[in-house]
């Protein structure tokens, strides 16, 4: 798993991001999809937060 | 009646709302009476209005019609709209629906209402600065909106404040949902409409920071000659731009733009749902067909709202992977909204429909919304959407789905739940008059802007196309499309007639046939604790709104400086070793909170915030050395990523030391409570911290 991480983000680091990569582009020469991938980093951190609290009071309605 | 009630705010929304909603009404009547007979002059009282400096002798100038098309978009968007679902409907029906005596925060409520009411202020006062309001279209794409009269500054300023208004707002509505439910109603068991609210409160709180964020860049762009959005090379009338350095990027601004953007039309749009859902359900006697179908279609459309933006910047010559990647985002975005919709119409299957007046709107609204939906396919597809972007089919399909929409929906909302606000029921000639009136010049207005478009007439032309070959078979349509929406007004005299009608009538009416209507019965069992308190939930969703606030400065930062070929050496022009030493200072203010002892709350509040004051002095000071040095923000985008990164941070940093003191001046009146807010303001702190930390890296180490 720790190994696939490192390759994956390896290959994001130097070709571009896996997903949306349009040609040669790199994510260190792209400004557009390196500020998308931060505010995205930002973005899933957040939304996974809020999908943890929502799934432990699922969880919490569900066991009373 | 008190300032923090929710119904007294709920109220205060929907009256404000309205009346905005009649500014935009009005702005809209000109500009259709200018598009309509470009080569006349404006009606007498008309021009008057205007005055001799945006109609001479009667004869619009193209100038002023770009300010009425920035702000009818602007005030129906941001000020009625949206106000009138999240702000109205929102905080009158949803504590009641969930048995709450009050919203979580009642203070932050009022401060909420009191901010978007300074921001329409500010807007509409900037009709009346020298060379008028914003220009530059509701979206205000830069370099056009940069370069702009000065009435694009109180838009940007008006923007920022409705941020701050909808995020309070939202916390609101969430802790209050999440905390504040009564006995037996659980989630799974909340009304559909409460769930409408949750997730357009949820995309509020995390979609909106980053138009405030580009808000303070086009305002720094604007006020201190950095070049954020402008890029090298700029030519204004012919010229090369003389003063800004550039190298900035315009589709930052329209990045930005539109993260906010198209999750607002989940805002316009979902609450609208909810209303017409418990319309249909008390007008058919019979629950909702497929609730749980409907909860997680809402659910999947506001996580999905915030990875389908791109799809508004087709034109803007991205490479083919990235769009058919947003493609297929927006594709699929449509299946829950057809859920919903299928959901609806379902629901009078086998129902015992009632053809009151706001059944009639919410019936009304779903082929509406239909129309309104199906025309969007073509613009979420990159090869259609290139030919149509620019002309009126644009304006019809999203007009479709606001106006006979959304709007039917709010005119449904207020018809069904005013027996509730004031015990009495609304004349029903007088909305089958309203109703009527309105389908019919709806769809004589927006029907015709599709044949315009797929004509390829333009949208933005002040005289409608008189000048190009190709529109002249569409300009006599201009003129039907102009009386139409002058008898549109003419039948909201029959809403307004009622509303007052009716508040002063002496029959009044059982509020049952209402209050039964949620769909949902809500008497089972007992909602379980939620371990969280509200302050602390109240922080968090707090934090989560600011994350994504710095988050957006942050990726302007990257993308400029990742897409830029001569990025200057930090180490060069700023200083890491007053970096680090502030660095020291904020790290001991906030360990100064960590006590575990509460019985020092005050003298923890008060010695943290003289190290946070010291911090503040560093700041000034670091600022004030770049600054005689000639490092300015406008020297490059370094420094002005570096003063406006930081410059919020010291804002925080500021509203953190205010919060200090309310802590201190709080303590001894309850234990549990210092605890709390104890707690809260340490989180607070912890996230102060760790974004210094992240600045300070994404500047000097990486």
């Amino acid at each position: 798993m720790a190994r696939h991480s490192r390759q994956l983000l390896s290959r994001v680091a130097l070709f571009g991001c896996p997903f949306c990569l349009d040609g040669n582009a790199s994510l260190l020469t792209d400004g557009a999809r390196a500020g998308a991938l931060v505010l995205g980093i930002v973005l899933v951190g957040v939304l996974g937060a809020i999908a943890r609290f929502a799934w432990r009071l699922a969880k919490a309605e569900r066991e009373s | 009646m008190r300032w923090t009630d929710h119904r007294t705010i709920g109220l205060q929304y929907g009256v404000t709302a309205l009346a905005f909603l009649l500014v935009g009404f009005l702005l809209m009547l000109v500009m259709r009476w200018q598009l309509a007979w470009p080569t006349s002059p404006l009606p007498p009282l008309i021009a008057a209005a205007i005055g001799e400096n945006n109609a001479p002798s009667g004869y619009m100038l193209p100038e002023f019609y770009n300010q009425l098309v920035a702000m009818h978009g602007t005030v129906m968007i941001f000020l009625a709209v949206v106000p009138l679902l999240a702000g109205a409907f929102g905080n009158y029906i949803v504590p009641l629906q969930i048995g709450a005596r009050e919203m979580a925060f009642p203070r932050l409520n009022a401060a909420s209402f009191w901010l978007y009411f300074v921001a329409g202020v500010v807007s509409l006062v900037s009709f009346f600065v020298p060379m008028g309001a914003a220009n530059s279209g509701w979206t205000s794409y830069p370099p056009l909106a940069v370069l702009a009269t000065q009435g694009q500054n109180y838009w940007l300023v008006a923007i920022f404040l409705l941020g701050v208004s909808s995020a309070l707002n939202a916390i609101n509505m969430i802790a209050t949902i999440v905390q504040l439910r009564a006995d037996g109603i659980a989630f799974s068991r909340m009304s559909f409409f409460v769930w409408a609210q949750l997730i357009t409160a949820l995309l509020l709180l995390l979609a909106f920071p980053a138009l405030q964020a580009a808000a303070v860049l086009q305002l720094m762009d604007r006020l201190a000659g950095t070049s954020f959005f402008l890029p090298s090379g700029l030519y204004v009338a012919g010229a090369p731009l003389q003063g800004p350095t550039g190298g900035g990027n315009p589709l930052l601004w329209q990045h930005l733009f539109w993260f906010l953007g198209h999750p607002e039309v989940y805002v316009l749009i979902l609450p609208a749902i909810g209303i017409v859902a418990e319309v249909i359900a008390a007008n058919t006697l019979k629950p909702l067909w497929g609730y749980r179908a409907m909860v997680a279609s809402v659910v999947f459309i506001g996580v999905m709202s915030l990875v389908v933006w791109v799809h508004h910047m087709f034109l803007t010559g991205m490479g083919t992977r990235l769009s058919t990647f947003f493609q297929i985002t927006t594709m699929i975005i449509s299946v829950p909204s057809v859920v919903l919709i299928s959901s609806l119409m379902l629901s009078l299957w086998g129902g015992s429909i009632a053809f009151t007046t706001p059944m009639l709107f919410a019936l009304a609204f779903l082929p509406m919304f239909g129309i309104g939906g199906l025309t969007g396919l073509p613009l979420g597809l990159a090869a259609s959407d290139i030919q149509l972007h620019d002309t009126w089919y644009v304006v019809g399909h999203f007009h479709y789905v606001v106006a006979p929409g959304t709007i039917f929906a709010i005119f449904a909302g207020t018809y069904y739940w005013f027996p509730v606000v004031t015990g009495r029921a609304m004349n029903r000639a007088l909305g089958l008059v309203h109703f009527w009136g309105s389908l019919l010049a709806m769809n004589a207005i927006f029907l015709p802007m599709f044949t315009m478009g797929l004509r390829g007439i333009n949208r933005r032309l002040y005289d409608g196309g008189l000048q190009y070959t190709h529109a002249q078979p569409a300009l006599p349509v201009h003129a039907h499309m102009t009386w139409a929406a002058v008898a549109l007004g003419i039948f909201q005299f029959a809403f307004v007639i009622n509303l007052v009608v009716s508040l002063r009538g002496r029959t009044r009416t059982s509020r049952e046939p209402t209050e039964r209507a949620t769909a949902i019965p809500w008497t089972y069992g007992a909602r379980p604790d939620t371990r969280i308190s509200n302050v602390r939930l109240g922080i968090w969703l707090f934090l989560a709104s600011e994350a994504m606030l710095f988050g957006s400065f942050l990726s302007a930062y990257v993308l400029l400086r990742a897409g830029s070929t001569g990025w200057p050496d930090a180490a060069s022009l700023l200083h890491p070793a007053s970096a680090l030493l502030m660095t020291l200072v904020l790290a001991a203010g906030t360990a100064a909170l960590s006590m575990r002892s509460t019985r020092r709350i005050r003298l923890a509040a008060m010695v943290s915030f003289l190290l946070f004051a010291v911090f503040v002095a560093m700041k000034a000071a670091d600022y004030r050395n770049l600054l005689m040095s000639g490092h300015t923000p406008a020297a490059n985008l370094l420094l002005a990523s570096w003063f406006v990164l930081t410059g919020v941070h010291a804002v925080h940093v500021a509203g953190g030391m205010v919060a200090n003191l309310w802590l201190a001046a709080g303590v001894g009146r309850s234990e549990e409570r210092d605890r709390a807010r104890l707690h809260a303001l340490r989180l607070y702190w912890y996230f102060v911290d760790v974004v210094w930390l992240v600045i300070l890296v994404s500047f000097y180490l990486v």
